[in-house]
Formats: structure tokens, C-alpha cells, sequence
């Protein structure tokens, strides 16, 4: 891309609303941003609109939803407008993205040579035999131990790990500027979550990667994002640095979310595990106030009028809330 | 590439290449099938010796219906014919005879088995070959199509004809298609599978047989188009929910490389197994379309030699049916396993 100032956001999105058939908003004024180099963890609840705006980023989203406001730029050029010919054009080589189920993210009746050759054929010019040196450079450089006999392998033969690590070398193949990692490590086992999450870090950093990096795991957002992005039924209530966020949560639901995780021991003392009353709302029936007003514990009745507005404060942190918990430090 | 192969398939480096071969995967699993067709074969050979013989009457009844004889003549054509034997002898030495490849001699065809079902095995195999060539191209591409347009009016034109061609049954689609195409228009024979004495050599043989068969061939196509273009359709809607087709879309892909190459791989499996099942239906079972178009296939000398007692030939037919469908039962299995790496030899 040319002629860009060099501090415009990676990946910028904003007022970003996406509705399901006719007029039921699944999400709405949902704006962050990614920098080059900067790891973002997005998180929140199951069907908060995490992966969905995942997939509307890459331009992924099924199509009975629709984008019905809003801006996704990505190196300062608008997504949302961009004809679908194009767009293609972008994926797997300016941006990519990592999903959840490595069991199932690849096809089972090609090798994985092969599918990491397609994606370096699709978007560069290179010959076969070039593809596939360079397809076995990238599994080696994901870590799968004996990377050229694996070349031929079909997916059915490798651990969940090794498959996660070769959808990885596959979203990494054409050096994009920005990779969407979904709970990239929701379905492996700890070590090997350690593992994966060790790989995504080193290659971000080697490359200078903007890392959108969703998930539920607040652990894990404070071992690799530097910024947080917390989402909730739709809209992003809180952002900012990870520590600053995590360590002096201001919305009530971020509160709740880190109260919910696991401390201390379950052995001594019958400890229970705090959670959030009531449940998500369905989309349909989201209150018309702050959606979180029903299970917040610091819900006044102005709550219910309108959405609260983003405000921005010191820190590089924002927040969509009218009572917000702690203080301003 | 071819380096890389060959550094993946390094089993056992001490044995002698011939006999790791022989020892390997693929051709122990063709023993064990041979050995599990020579089990289905005897199983066919027994069952249906024993079902004919349990039907009343016998050939020499049949042509003693039409020649008027005495019960001595009978009897006489009976111990010729080893009619007269207890059931097991019969059987013993039909099983020997067919060991020697010898089907027996059909005396209403006044010719050996063996020659009368060499001459219309492949009319047959011509009839199913290209049925069911037709039929899964077609209903597999309107599958396609279908699921790609799931619920607009593309898909609804199609499943509507789908189901046209479904619900009709395939004697009336013959019949329509000899009244319009032969009848009315006059553009193509009746019935046959080639011009009656017209002794056609080369091409102009090939092209004759052509447009025999065109009718018998697409009328035994409607309704297994139908049943591909629904399972092809379930198949393809099923797939292209799956992880590896978003996979696939997000590296950027063509839409029709992610169809054609990623979806429609994983969806041929159902169509597959279909295809084995139309060849076994097909096999023994195209008497009706044989016998409205006229051609002297399979299905058809079955039925004849129901009526003439004809047990000969009658078993012939049976035993050559059976082992065309343990074969292409065999191919599909292969082909199966050509398609989806995770099914093992097993």
C-alpha cells in the first residue's frame, strides 16, 4: 500500500453494526483498533460478537447477516465497500486468520503440503516445486518436527496441535500484516495451548504482526495482547492496555468476568466460583437501554434510557458506562 | 516434490522390495476380498440351484406343453437332461461344471450358455455404463447448482424437476419417449439395439448403436438423476458448512475452486456409494426398459428363461449378474478409498 502515514491503525474498525435478515442488530457501534506489531485480545461471553466480527474483518460473515453501518479499514482502505473480487485478493495475503477447531479447519482428503502450497499459489507467482520447498519452510517454521516427511501427510494423521500449527503456517504463508487468531487454543490441551500461544507470540514479533487475538481466557489475554477489547451482547464496553484493564477494571461486567475466573483452592474451604446473574440477551431482545443494565450489580434506573456513550479516559482506556466500578485512579 | 514423497514412504528398509510389496496393505486386502467373493458366489450358486429346482416344473414340462409327448419321451428327455437325479447330485455337478467355465447348454436357445450370455452381457453393460455415467454427471452438476442457490428460485426450478423426475415411473418416461421421439417426430428407432440387417462395420455401427440406445440410456437416467441431484445437494449443503470450506475461503480462494476442489471432493462419497447401488440395481434389473425398447440384454433372458424353464441359462444369468455387482462393489470400494484418505484398507 502506498501513501500511507506510517501511525494510521493497521486495522481500524468502526461504528461497525451487522443485522440478521431484516433489522435485528446483532451488533452495533462496535469500534478498536489494531497496530502493526500490537497483540489485541478481544473477549467476552459465547455470542458477544467476538468471531463475528472476525468474520466480517475478513469478510467471511454468512449471508443472512450484513453489514448496515459502518467502517472496517485495513491499511486505511474501507472493507465494507470493497466489491468481493478484491476483498478475496486480501485474504490469506494481507490478512488471515486462525481458527478455533483445528480438528476440523482442514480439509481431510488433501495433504497439508498441499494445502499450504494452494494458498502460496493462489497469491503468488510461484512454480510448484517452488511452492512446495517453500511450503515445507513453513511448517518448519511453525515447529512440526520432520516438516518434509509431514508434507504428504493427510490431517487425519496429526494431533490436534500439529494440525492447529499447520493452519497457522497456512495463514502465515504470505506474510500478511494482520492475523485473526479465534480461540485459536480453546480446543487443544494446556501444554499444548502453551505451545501455540508461544508460536503466535514469536511470530508476531518476527514479523511485526497486528495480532487480533479473541477469546474467553482472560489468563491467556494478559500472557500475550497488550491491549484489551471487551466485548458484551454486541457492543465493546471497555478497552485498554491489558494490565491497566485487568488490574483496575472499571465496567461492572469486565468486574464480573474476572470475579467468574477460578482462585484460590476449590480443596480447602468449599470456595465457590462467582458468577453473573441472568444470561446474555438474545439479540431480538436486548434491552433499549445499556444492554447490561438487567444483570449489573451497579444498574440504576438512568441505565435504562439509552445506551451509554464511549467515553474515552486517561490511560488509553474507554468505557461505555454510567456507574462504572473502582475509580479514576 | 518427488523427494519429498519418497522421504515420507520409508517403512521397512530390510525386506526385498518385491516381497514388501506382497506383504504389504493393499494386496492382502484384495485376498481377503477375493476370498470373501468366492464365499458370495458359492452362497449365489447354492441359493439359486436350490430356489429354481423348488419351483414347479422343469424345461421338459415346458417343451412337452409344446411338442405333445408321451410320458416315456418324458422321462427319456429327463435322464438326458440328468433331470431325474435327487436335487444335491444335480447340484454337485452343476458346481463342477461351472468350475470348467461350463454354464450348460440352453436347448430352448439351442446354443451353449456361455455364448448367449456372451452376447448380451455387453448390451447390458453398455445400458449401465452409460446410465449411470449420465445420471451421476448431470444430478451431480444439478446438486451443485442447487446447493450453491439453496432456497432462491434456481434452486427451487431444480428440485422441482428433481422431483418430476423422481416421481415418474421409468416405463412411462420410455413410452413417452417412443411416442414423441419415434412415434411423432420420427427421429429415432423404436426398439433394438441396432438396425435390424442393415450390417453397419466401424463408425457408422457405433453411431447406429447410439441412437438406439440414446432413449433406453436417458430414460434410465430421469430417476436416478433425481436421486443423485437430492443427495448431491444434502451432500454439498452439508460440506460447505464445515470448517475447512471457511478455511478454504479464507485464504482466498476462487469460489469456484473452493466448490469444485474443497467442497465437492468430501461430497462425492454419498454419491459414490449411490453409484455402486444404481450399478447393482441396474445389473439384473433393467428387464423393463429392456423389454419395452426391444433389446436382447441381461434382464431380459432372465425373464425369458423364467417363462421356458430354462434353468441353465436362467443360473448363467444370476451367476454373471452377481459377480458384475461383487466387481464394481469392489471398484467402489476402491475408488472410495482413492477419494477420502482416512478410509483404511481394512
Amino acid at each position: 500500500m502506498i501513501g500511507l502515514a506510517t501511525d494510521a491503525p493497521l486495522l481500524k474498525v468502526s461504528d461497525l453494526a451487522i443485522e440478521y435478515g431484516k433489522g435485528v442488530s446483532l451488533m452495533e457501534q462496535v469500534g478498536f483498533s489494531v497496530q502493526r506489531g500490537e497483540t489485541v485480545g478481544l473477549v467476552g461471553e459465547s455470542g458477544c460478537g467476538k468471531s463475528l466480527t472476525a468474520l466480517a474483518v475478513m469478510g467471511l460473515m454468512a449471508q443472512n447477516l450484513r453489514i448496515s453501518q459502518g467502517e472496517i479499514e485495513l491499511d486505511g482502505v474501507d472493507l465494507v465497500q470493497m466489491p468481493d473480487v478484491d476483498l478475496r485478493k486480501l485474504r490469506g495475503e494481507r490478512m488471515a486468520m486462525v481458527f478455533q477447531e483445528p480438528m476440523t479447519a482442514l480439509n481431510p482428503v488433501m495433504t497439508v503440503g498441499a494445502q499450504v502450497v494452494e494458498v502460496l499459489r493462489e497469491h503468488r507467482r510461484m512454480t510448484r516445486a517452488e511452492a512446495a520447498r517453500r511450503a515445507v519452510e513453513l511448517l518448519e517454521l511453525v515447529r512440526i518436527p520432520d516438516a518434509a516427511a509431514r508434507f504428504s501427510d493427510y490431517p487425519h494423521r496429526l494431533s490436534g496441535g500439529m494440525r492447529q500449527r499447520v493452519v497457522i503456517a497456512i495463514a502465515i504463508a504470505c506474510n500478511p500484516a494482520l492475523l485473526i487468531a479465534d480461540e485459536p487454543t480453546t480446543a487443544l490441551d494446556v501444554t499444548v495451548q502453551a505451545q501455540i500461544l508461544q508460536l503466535l507470540k514469536r511470530l508476531q514479533r518476527d514479523a511485526n504482526l497486528g495480532l487480533l487475538f479473541i477469546t474467553h481466557d482472560l489468563g491467556v489475554v494478559r500472557q500475550i495482547a497488550d491491549r484489551i477489547v471487551v466485548m458484551y451482547a454486541g457492543s465493546v464496553v471497555e478497552e485498554g492496555p491489558v494490565d491497566a484493564v485487568l488490574d483496575n477494571p472499571r465496567h461492572p461486567y469486565t468486574t464480573g468476568l474476572l470475579a467468574a475466573r477460578p482462585h484460590g483452592s476449590f480443596i480447602e474451604g468449599g470456595h465457590r466460583l462467582a458468577d453473573i446473574k441472568g444470561t446474555v440477551p438474545a439479540p431480538h431482545a436486548r434491552p433499549t437501554g445499556c444492554p447490561f443494565e438487567p444483570r449489573c450489580v451497579n444498574a440504576q434506573p438512568d441505565c435504562r434510557q439509552s445506551p451509554p456513550p464511549r467515553t474515552a479516559f486517561s490511560g488509553d482506556r474507554a468505557l461505555r458506562c454510567y456507574h462504572p466500578s473502582g475509580s479514576l485512579n | 516434490m518427488s523427494d519429498l514423497k519418497t522421504a515420507a514412504a520409508t517403512p521397512d528398509r530390510n525386506a526385498a522390495p518385491g516381497l514388501r510389496f506382497l506383504l504389504g496393505p493393499l494386496p492382502r486386502y484384495v485376498l481377503r476380498r477375493l476370498s470373501q467373493a468366492f464365499l458370495v458366489m458359492l452362497l449365489v450358486v447354492v441359493g439359486s440351484f436350490v430356489l429354481v429346482k423348488m419351483a414347479p416344473g422343469d424345461m421338459v414340462d415346458v417343451l412337452a406343453g409344446n411338442a405333445d409327448m408321451t410320458a416315456e419321451q418324458m422321462a427319456a428327455l429327463r435322464a438326458r437332461y440328468g433331470l431325474d437325479q435327487p436335487t444335491w447330485v444335480q447340484l454337485l455337478r452343476y458346481m463342477y461344471s461351472l468350475a470348467t467355465l461350463d454354464f450348460g447348454y440352453s436347448p430352448l436357445n439351442a446354443a451353449p450358455v456361455l455364448d448367449i450370455i456372451l452376447a448380451r452381457w455387453p448390451v447390458t453393460a453398455l445400458l449401465v455404463v452409460s446410465s449411470v455415467l449420465i445420471s451421476m454427471t448431470v444430478g451431480t452438476i444439478m446438486g451443485v447448482v442447487a446447493a450453491r442457490n439453496a432456497g432462491n428460485p434456481v434452486d427451487l426450478s431444480i428440485s422441482l424437476l428433481m422431483l418430476f423426475f423422481y416421481a415418474t415411473p421409468t416405463f412411462i418416461v420410455a413410452i413417452g419417449f417412443i411416442l414423441i421421439f419415434s412415434v411423432f417426430l420420427g427421429m429415432m428407432p423404436i426398439a433394438g439395439f441396432s438396425t435390424v440387417g442393415a450390417d453397419y462395420t466401424g463408425l457408422r455401427y457405433v453411431w447406429d448403436v447410439i441412437t438406439h440406445l440414446t432413449m433406453p440410456v436417458l430414460a434410465l437416467c430421469t430417476f436416478f438423476t433425481a436421486i443423485y441431484g437430492r443427495i448431491g445437494r444434502a451432500a454439498m449443503l452439508e460440506v460447505l458448512t464445515l470448517d475447512y470450506v471457511r478455511t478454504a475461503r479464507a485464504k482466498g480462494l476462487s469460489e469456484r475452486r473452493v466448490i469444485y476442489v474443497h467442497a465437492l471432493r468430501n461430497a462425492m462419497l454419498p454419491l459414490v456409494t449411490m453409484a455402486g447401488l444404481q450399478v447393482s440395481s441396474l445389473v439384473g434389473g433393467a428387464v423393463l426398459i429392456e423389454t419395452i425398447f426391444g433389446l436382447p440384454g441381461m434382464g431380459r433372458t432372465a425373464f425369458d428363461a423364467v417363462f421356458e424353464r430354462d434353468t441353465n441359462l436362467l443360473l448363467g444369468v444370476v451367476f454373471v449378474s452377481s459377480l458384475s455387482v461383487v466387481v464394481v462393489n469392489f471398484v467402489i470400494d476402491m475408488l472410495y478409498m482413492a477419494l477420502d484418505p482416512r478410509v483404511e484398507l481394512a
